[in-house]
Order: C-alpha cells, then structure tokens, then sequence
C-alpha cells in the first residue's frame, strides 16, 4: 500500500501498459519533450522513445482519426487530448467515427482506443479552457466514460481501460491531480460501471463523480455538523452509468440531489434525477434536486468563477431548500 | 489512351469484368432504389470505374482501403461478394455489414477494405492511422486512402497530409476528382482551382494527376505510387480527373450542369475506351467480352434475387456491436 | 410475364410525384434504362428510366397526375397483347389541389359551410382547474405511499416540508403513533396531536415492504395478437365508405375499359368526394387501424325499445337501435376513455366530453356529425338529439362543431340490411364503431338448445397507437354487456 497523487497513479497506469504490451503506445499534444501539459507523462520520452511517445501537431481531429486507424490495424493507442475543451475539434473522430465503426460494419472493426484528456474548470482559465463535456460523450452509444475522483480509481479504471475493446473517454479533472490515497502494491482493477458509496448515511443521497464526487463528501461533513448523515456515491463511470447502486440508496434515504460541474441546463446530472425518479418514484421523499454550473460561460475573475462552479456550501443550500434539512 | 502492351490477356478480361460489373451492379442499385427496395441515400460510381479498379487491381491482400461513401465501386473492385453488397444496400441480415451500415458504409474486414465513410473527409485522418499502425508493426503493406474534391477543403485533409508526410507513413492520398462536390464545381470551391494535386506539395508529398477515365494510366501511376510508398519514403498523391455521369445522389436533379458536359465525358467513357483498346490490340475477343457481359448479368441477377429473398435482421441484433460486450448497465 | 413500373422513389423523403409526360406510348418498345416518362418529384423533372423492358402494355397514370411513390403507373410486359383487367391496379386517384390541412381535419364540412377552426373546446377547460389545485394535498410519493398503507388521510396531516409538503416524516410520526391491533382511519387526527416517538426502525421496513408493491404493467401480450389482426385485415377498406354513401351514382374511375380515352371519360370527383378520399387515404395512412367484432343478442334490447317508446309516444319521442348504441356506447367510452381520445404528437389528448357522430348518408355524399354532448344525455335526450341532428343534415344546417367536434362515432347500416362491415375512423378519432342489422338467428344457449335471437354483428375499429387489441375487446364486450342488459343503459 501506497500513498501516492492521481498524477502518478495515471502515469503508473501507462507505464505499465507500456511496458505489458508493445502495442500500446501514447500519442498526443506535447506529452514527449514537453513532458505533459500536466507533467502526468513526465520521463516518458526518454523511457519508451519517440516512436511510443509520439507529440503529435496541435491537430485533434487529425491526430485522435489516426489513432482510430492504428486501433483498427491491432495496435492499442492512447490518444491524449490536451484538454476535454479541445476535444471538440475531434468530435466529428469520436463521435462519427470512433463510436460508429464496430456497429456499422457489424462486429467486423473494433477501436479499442482510450482517449485521455482533462476536464473541468476552477483554474481561472476562463469560459473556453474551463469545460466539463464528459455528459455529452456519455451520451453516444459506442463510448465509454470514466471519470476517477481517486487515485485508486485513476489507476484501477484505466486498468480497464486498457481491456476495452471500445473507444474509452478517460476525463481526467485538472485539479484533482494533487490529490492524494492510498494505492495497493497488488494488482486490481476498478470495472466500468460500478459506482462507489464513499461514505453512508440515511438522510440523503448526494451523487457525484470526478471532482464533484469530493464536493460531495465536503458537503456530507457540513451536514454532520447539522446533525444529517448524507450518503455520497461516487458514479466512476458515466459510461456504462450505474444507477443501480444510486437507486438502491435514494431507496433508502428517499432524498437525492446530483451534483455536477457543468452547465446545469441539459447536463448529466439530469439524466440520473431522471433515473432516479423513474426507478425510485415512490421512494422519493422530495423532488430530485440537482446543483450544476451555473449557465453561463465560465468568467475568468476568481470570485465570479467560484460563483459559478458548485462548491459544499451550495450543495448544503440545495439540501435545505429542497428537503428542509 | 495507353498502350495495353504490358497486359497478360486474363487481366485485360479481368478488368473489363471488374468495370462492367461495378456499372451493371450500379444500375441495377438505381432501379432497386427507385423501387423503394434501397432506402436512405445511393451515390452511384457510374462513370468512375477506372479509378478504383485500375488502382485497387494493384494493391496485395495485406494493403488497405478505406474510401468515401460512393463506395460500392471500391468494395467490389476489392472483391468483396456482390450478394453480401447488394443485400447490405437493401438492408437485410445477409448484408456485409448485417444491414446495419447501408450503402454509405459497407466494411470487408477481411479483405482490409475498412470502409465506406460518409462524413466528408472523415476517412482520411483514420488513413493515416492505418498507415501509422502499418508502420509501427513494421509490415510491409501501404493503405489506399479515396477522397473527393469535397474533401479537400475540410480541415481534416491537410491534417492528414501533414501526418502522413511528417511521419513517412506508406499512403497513397488518391483524389477522385469529378469536379463537383454534390452540385457545387470545385472552381467554385478550391482557391487553388481544379488543379488540387499541387496543394500535396506544399506537405513535401509527390503528386501527379492522372486522366482517370483511362484504366491503364490509373495502373501507371499506382504502380509508381506504390512502389515509392513501399519503398518507405513516406506518402504520394494521386490525382484522378474522372467524372461521375449520374447525380450526387438518387436525389440529385442534376440542375448544375448541362447535359452536354455530360455527354462529352461520355466520349471518354473508361469501359468503352478501355473495350476499343482491347479488341484493337488482339488482348480480347468480342466472343469473350460477351461471356463476360454475361456472367456478370448473372452475377448481378443472383445478387439481387438474393438480397431481395433474404430476411431484414431480427429485432434482437439491434443491441449488438454497439460494444464488444453487451453490458446490461 | 409482367411487370409493374412504380412512381419511382428518388430521394428518401420523396412521398409523392407528377407524371408530367410519358416519353413511350402504349404499345411501343422499352428498354432496361430507357426514359419512359419525365417524373415532377418536389425537387424536380427527373427522367425516370425503365427498369424493365418489353413492351409498354400499358400507362395508367395520365399526364399530370400525381401518385404516392410505389403506386404502380404502367405495365410492361413481353408482348404487346392488349391488357385487360389482368393487372387491375388501384384507381388512380388524382390528388386534389393542395388546400390547408387544418381543413382535412373535419371532412365533412361542405362546400357552402363556413369553414371555422376547430378549437374543440380545449382551452377554456384550464379554468376551473384552478379551485381543485389549491386543494391538492401536496405530499411526497413516499409519503403518499405509506399513508395508502396505513389507512391515512393525507388532508390530516401537517406538512411540514418546504411549503408544507408532507414528507415521510410527518406521515411516519402518525404512523408510529397508531395503535398496534387495529389501524382504524377515524380517530387518527385526535392521536395526530399526541407527540410520536422518534422510532427509526419500522420507518425503513415501512418503506422495504412497499418495494414489494410494483405497478402493473400493462398487458402487453396483447399487443401482437392484435397485430396479427391487422394482418388478416380484408383489403378494400375503401369501399366501406362508398357503400354507406348509398346515393352514389357516379361511375368509378377506374372502371373505365383500356382503350378508352382516360381523360374524355375521367368524371371529376365532387367536393365532398374529394374531402372524402383525402379524409380516408388520411385516417389509413396515418392510422394503423385494427378491428375487433362480436355477436350481440339484442333481444332484450328490442323489446326495452318497444316499452320505451310505448312510455314516450306521449311525448312524440321515439328511441331507435342506434339511439340505444349511442347510449351503451357513452357508458362505455366513460369507462374506457382511450377510445374517446385523440392521438396527437406523439401523445394522448382526451377528451372530457363524449360527442358521439353519427355517420349519415347524404346527398353529395357521407358526413358524420356528432351529437355534442351525447355523454351527459339520458336516452331519451340522445333520441331527441339523433333524430334533430338527421333532420338538420338533411337541411344542411349543422354547426362546424357538431360536422367537427365527434369524439367517437358510431355508423350503422343496419337499415341496409348489411350484416357486418368494418369502418374507417374519421380523424382526430380513434375508434369507429360499425354495427350491422339486428336479424333473427339460430344460436346455441347456454343450454346447448338452438334458439332464435335477435342478433346483431358489430365491429370496432381502432386507432393502435393508443390502445390494443385487449382493451379492444374489453371496450366492445362492455358495449355488449350494456346492449344485452339494457336496464343497466337507462338505469
């Protein structure tokens, strides 16, 4: 057991599918000599070499199309996006093309490919750098999602990652690298599509997921102190998307408020209220409540941004005004 | 017109049969579309046969294709199964691809033809890819990449060819111009005007453009193309001019242009040129070239008899391929 | 041999085409991909190519005429023998001028009628909604739940959630407070007052035990039976329509001989002719329809009928068979509103009022007006209304509401002496009920005797987006009950 940062639990993570498996190599936007945007692929030129660890040109749509190309031919690539914002130069890739080819062509094609690339805002990057689409690509058939909130998590999803067979979208949040647990020495693997209850409690359910999973817990610890104890449920994956372990809690504290980073307007967090109300209905002691981003463009200045991203102290609000707790 | 001097007699037939069954197999789609037996869109190659079975004849087994969605002239000169095409164009379980892809996308995963793609230039950085994977595994094969003139001004072009060129990868960029992107002319689309080939070399890529209306200048400059390629000195690219006689589609009226553009392309018809050649060199009989009209009637007949009498899929399948594994979460 | 040329499809949201010139006459020589006919889709004059070749035996649609892509317009074969009636395709309809669609929505409207737009009532109903919402209990489904469970009367309790909703809490402290043995309803709001004690454990098993109540789902096996029906449907819908308009006495276009001049002979179709094929082709294409149909012994039924009108020839009232199907039929629509619903954007919209129309031959041709309000009429009331609707039909002064407002209808030729019939629905409706003569027949009782009742054939038709063919069966069988006992009608 270790205690390490998601950073080196990603660069682990790689370093281990480097090492296994001669097809895997890693291509994207100064992840060699540069050594990562976010330095996760630190060394990592000078261990595996140019051919391995390919900078690719600022060219996302070319580069993420040519990492399909090389799924299909056997090889196992993992593309690096810089960043979740930029993604959308290669959405015509991913969408269109990655998540298509198996169902199209009927089994015949299959691009088992991971896409790693960084979600979120609250680095004062403003409305363009501060971004969170993972919902949109949870929402195509074809994609998986995952979304680790620990370093436990980061490792043992993208441990899975590399048995997909399917494109994987592996959001990684821009301040959760820091973040530190604790890690086994013994190999695992965290499955898509089992979210975890970090912590319990019988009067409220708060989801989560990727950085918004530890809002919840902060959240948890304010109720505490009010005398309510929340159960926090981390999703993991938003793809495949476990609503089973949610609906199982809502069931049991018969109150949910899902708690999600982007724009609260069409987000994820609308798709598991409406999960859970259409699963949990007569469990439900309120309205299935939902805390997201406020809808509009992320604002550079500090105060405004805070405004704008869910923190503990909203969450809370939301609790109370919708439950009266 | 090239001389046919270097051709063995049983590929002169052979290409003569390969052309004439793409156009029959078009045709008889046109028909069945117009019956309502196809659905969706249908861009038929009518016109253009040259190019795909002048450059795919020189391909090997280990090589790839990958082309646009005017894609059944490039399925069949790979040799995939007429029947599996036309009844994947009719959507029936017996199709290619189960009748989940239709004619914009037929797939022969065992013939390396990786697919018709049917988001203009969308093919062309997963080409490249295709030619990276080849790379990196050290094979010795090249991957075939068609596009359109449509294509060109989509962004993803001039990523590809930087790619390709930048990591030397074994592609062959071959442009199918026919000078319209649906009912736009390409002079009112390219800066650079008709002439896209040169646009290759300022990505350091040799280029050529080539009457692709002839089969045995389409195989000239293959074989060339290929032979850098495989070579290991990174991409080449290939011009075709070549015309497509019917509309962008099923649908398309064909306002844009007049009829008589069409009929001088007509003169040039690469089936017709390519029979005249032929016969006047002693390489085929008119005897022989109507057994082959024959067979390939029949092989059209069987092919639509059997995507007409196979079944549409079964509800079940509609879950299946979405994932390698069907996940019940 | 033959074969059929189609209005060819040319792009995959064509519906329909023009034939605007043949480009072979009839009797000459076509090829595999010669131009036949110059095709007008909604993008333009396309030439359309043979995908046959012989000889062009036969054109059957004129110059100018436009036909739904698939319609066969010209027969090739491989001689040019004449055709005769061999390959008798459906009559080629020519489409009338394109009016506004709002208009097809009430057929019947004829020509002279002002054409007022139907607002069916539906807006003013949000009115006295407002009164029954501020007495809504609002309460949680948790909280809904247990007090169903507990004999509680949610209006009892204090909520004391945001805006006073009743959560689970305060049911459950009621809950807690109740005497173990007996949970009577009565005396809860007195032990409301005495203060619950905060007891954890039986609130979750409170809430474990309902899991085990799951809604019922609806019985879907039917589904494919029904569906099964559509399949062994009889084919000329169509001629249902043209036999209730029994004053027909134009010829049929498409009784017209092969040699003939189409065109000099062609007898345009009237207004409400034209209404009519756009109505029915509407409400076929639109509608999957289905049919359900039963025996009804209305031997009860006939002699109710005669003591009634004895009761009311006083009044100059007289109740006729179809009056008293109009009445089973509002029981029974009350009781399976669905078939009193209009199928609408993907939705159900139903409707509060049950306005029964009655399809009625007329001069020009069939109308199906509704008697507005037949849910709120005792028998009596429907008789009077029926028999003032006929005479106003006839006079041609009908309201727009009742040619458009009908909810349901019912047609009846039983006066024809037909046995059974199936009827199209007349759109927005869902369901049509079409009823045959009462005739005396031979039918086995109970008993195993043969007896002779007074029997009549009905058959329902239904819209199968909004129900199947089980609740089709429960809906007719509940109009069959009501006919056989038929005290329970005005009762």
């Amino acid at each position: 057991m270790a205690e390490i940062v998601i950073r080196d639990a990603i660069a682990n993570g790689l370093r281990e599918a480097l090492e296994a498996d001669e097809r895997v190599f890693l291509m994207g936007e100064d992840i060699g000599a540069y050594d990562g945007a976010y330095a996760v692929t630190r060394g990592f030129l000078d261990s595996y070499g140019p051919e391995r660890i390919r900078d690719a040109p600022i060219a996302e749509s070319g580069f993420v199309g040519a990492g399909i190309g090389a799924a299909l031919t056997g090889m196992r690539p993992v593309v690096e996006i810089m960043t979740i914002n930029f993604s959308l130069l290669a959405m015509d890739q991913i969408i269109n093309h990655a998540a298509k080819l198996r169902y199209m062509s009927n089994g015949q094609l299959s691009v088992p490919m991971i896409i790693r690339t960084v979600t979120g805002g609250g680095g004062q990057l403003a409305a363009t750098h501060s971004q969170s689409f993972e919902g949109w690509y949870a929402s195509v058939p074809g994609l998986r999602v995952a979304v680790p909130a620990t370093p436990y998590d980061a490792l043992g999803l993208l441990r899975a990652s590399f048995k997909q067979q399917d494109p994987v979208i592996f959001a990684e949040h821009s301040l959760l690298y820091g973040v530190r647990g604790d890690v086994p020495d013994e190999y695992y693997e965290v499955p898509f599509g089992s979210a975890a209850v970090r912590r319990h409690g019988a009067d409220v359910t708060i989801v989560g997921y990727s950085r918004m999973a530890r809002v919840a817990l902060e959240a948890a610890d304010r109720l505490a102190q009010k005398g309510r104890e929340a159960e926090v449920i981390d999703l993991r994956t938003l793809s495949p998307l476990d609503i089973e372990t949610v609906v199982e809690s809502v069931r049991k504290t018969n109150k949910a408020v899902v708690v999600e980073e982007t724009w609260r307007t069409g987000g994820f967090a609308g798709e598991v209220a409406s999960a859970i109300q259409e699963e949990a209905f007569d469990y439900l002691d309120g309205p299935v409540a939902r805390v997201g981003g406020l809808d509009v463009p992320t604002p550079y200045s500090l105060p405004l941004e805070q405004a704008t991203i869910p923190d503990a102290a909203r969450v809370v609000g939301q609790i109370e005004s919708s439950f009266g707790l | 017109m090239k001389a046919a001097v270097n051709l063995e007699k049983t590929e002169v037939a052979e290409f003569y049969r390969r052309m004439l069954l793409i156009r029959r197999f078009e045709e008889a789609s046109a028909r069945l579309y117009m019956q309502s037996l196809i659905g969706g869109f249908l861009h038929l190659y009518i016109g253009e046969e040259a190019v795909a079975v002048g450059a795919i004849s020189l391909l090997e087994p280990q090589d790839y294709v990958i082309t646009h969605y005017r894609d059944h002239g490039h399925a069949l000169a790979r040799g995939m199964d007429p029947k599996a095409c036309m009844a994947e164009l009719c959507g029936r379980a017996t199709g290619a691809s189960g009748g989940k892809g239709g004619s914009m996308h037929l797939f022969d995963a065992s013939r390396h033809f990786m697919g018709g793609h049917a988001i203009v230039g969308g093919q062309l950085p997963i080409g490249v890819g295709i030619g990276l994977g080849i790379k990196m595994q050290g094979k010795n094969a090249a991957v075939m990449i068609f596009f359109g003139d449509g294509a060109v001004n989509e962004g993803e072009f001039h990523e590809s060819m930087n790619l390709a060129s930048l990591w030397k990868l074994p592609v062959v960029f071959f442009l199918e111009n026919n000078l319209y992107g649906m009912g736009t002319h390409v002079d009112k689309t390219h800066a650079a005007g008709r002439d896209i080939y040169n646009s290759a070399e300022y990505y350091k890529i040799p280029a050529v453009q080539i009457d692709g209306m002839d089969l045995l200048e389409v195989r000239e400059a293959t074989t060339e193309a290929l032979r850098r390629v495989r070579a290991g000195n990174g991409p080449v690219f290939i011009e075709a001019m070549t015309y497509r006689y019917r509309g962008h589609s099923m649908a398309d009226p064909v306002k844009y242009r007049e009829n008589s553009e069409v009929e001088e392309w007509r003169i040039n018809d690469p089936i017709d040129r390519f029979k005249a050649l032929a016969l006047e060199e002693g390489l085929i009989t008119t005897e022989e070239m109507e057994a082959i009209q024959k067979e390939v009637a029949e092989v059209i007949a069987e092919a639509i008899d059997y995507a007409k009498e196979s079944p549409f899929p079964e509800l079940e399948v509609i879950h299946n391929n979405v994932y390698a594994h069907r996940t019940s979460k | 041999m033959t074969t059929e040329l189609t209005m060819p499809q040319m792009g995959y949201d064509m519906q329909e085409g023009t034939v605007i010139r043949w480009l072979k006459a009839e009797g000459s020589n076509v090829e595999i991909g010669e131009p036949v006919a110059e095709i007008e889709t909604d993008k333009a004059v396309v030439e359309f190519e043979s995908y046959a070749e012989g000889v062009l035996q036969k054109i059957l649609v004129n110059e100018g005429t436009t036909v739904p892509v698939g319609e066969v317009i010209a027969i090739v074969g491989e001689d040019s023998e004449v055709l005769g009636t061999t390959a008798e395709p459906e009559s080629p309809a020519p489409v009338a001028e394109p009016e506004p669609s709002e208009e097809e929505t009430h057929a019947a409207i004829p020509l002279g009628a002002a054409s007022v737009p139907t607002t069916d009532g539906a807006e003013p109903s949000d009115e006295p909604e407002q009164p029954a919402q501020s007495q809504r209990v609002l309460a949680t489904p948790v909280a809904r739940q247990i007090a169903v469970e507990a004999g509680i009367d949610l209006a009892s309790v204090e909520g004391t959630g945001p805006g006073g909703r009743i959560t689970k809490d305060d049911v459950q402290r009621i809950v807690d407070a109740m005497p173990e043995p007996e949970p009577e309803p009565e005396p809860i709001e007195a032990q409301a007052e005495v203060e619950p004690e905060p007891e954890p454990e039986p609130e979750t098993e409170t809430v474990e035990a309902q899991a085990e109540v799951e809604p019922e789902p609806e019985p879907e096996t039917e589904t494919v039976e029904a569906e099964a029906e559509i399949e062994t449907e009889p084919e000329p819908e169509t001629e249902t329509v043209e036999a209730q308009a029994e004053i027909e006495t134009e010829p049929e276009p498409e009784t017209e001989t092969v040699e003939a001049a189409v065109d000099e002979e062609l007898v345009p179709l009237s207004k409400m002719r034209q209404q009519i094929a756009r109505v029915t082709i509407r409400s076929k294409s639109e509608k999957p329809h289905f049919y359900v149909n039963t025996d009804v012994d209305m031997t009860a039924a006939m002699e109710l009928r005669a003591q009634i009108n004895q009761a009311m020839a006083a009044d100059g009232a007289r109740a006729t068979v179809n009056d008293l199907i109009i009445a089973a039929s509002v029981i029974a629509l009350r009781r399976y509103p669905k078939f009193n619903a209009y199928y609408e954007d993907g939705g159900i919209r139903m409707n509060d009022d049950v306005n029964v129309g009655v399809a009625m031959a007329v001069e020009e041709g069939l109308i199906l007006p509704a008697i507005v309000g037949a849910g709120d009429m005792s028998l009596k009331e429907i008789a009077q209304a029926s028999k003032d609707l006929s005479d106003r039909a006839q006079q041609g002064t009908l309201s727009p509401d009742e040619y458009s407002g009908g909810t349901f209808a019912i047609s009846n030729m039983g006066m024809m002496g037909v046995t059974s019939f199936v009827a199209i629905i007349q759109p927005p409706q869902s369901a049509v009920l079409a009823v045959g003569a009462v005739q005396k027949r031979p039918v086995v009782a109970d008993d195993d005797r043969i007896v002779v009742r007074q029997m009549m054939t009905s058959t329902l038709s239904a819209d199968h987006r909004i129900v199947d063919g089980a609740e089709g069966a429960m809906f007719l069988n509940e109009i069959k009950d009501l006919l056989e006992n038929p005290l329970s009608i005005i009762l």
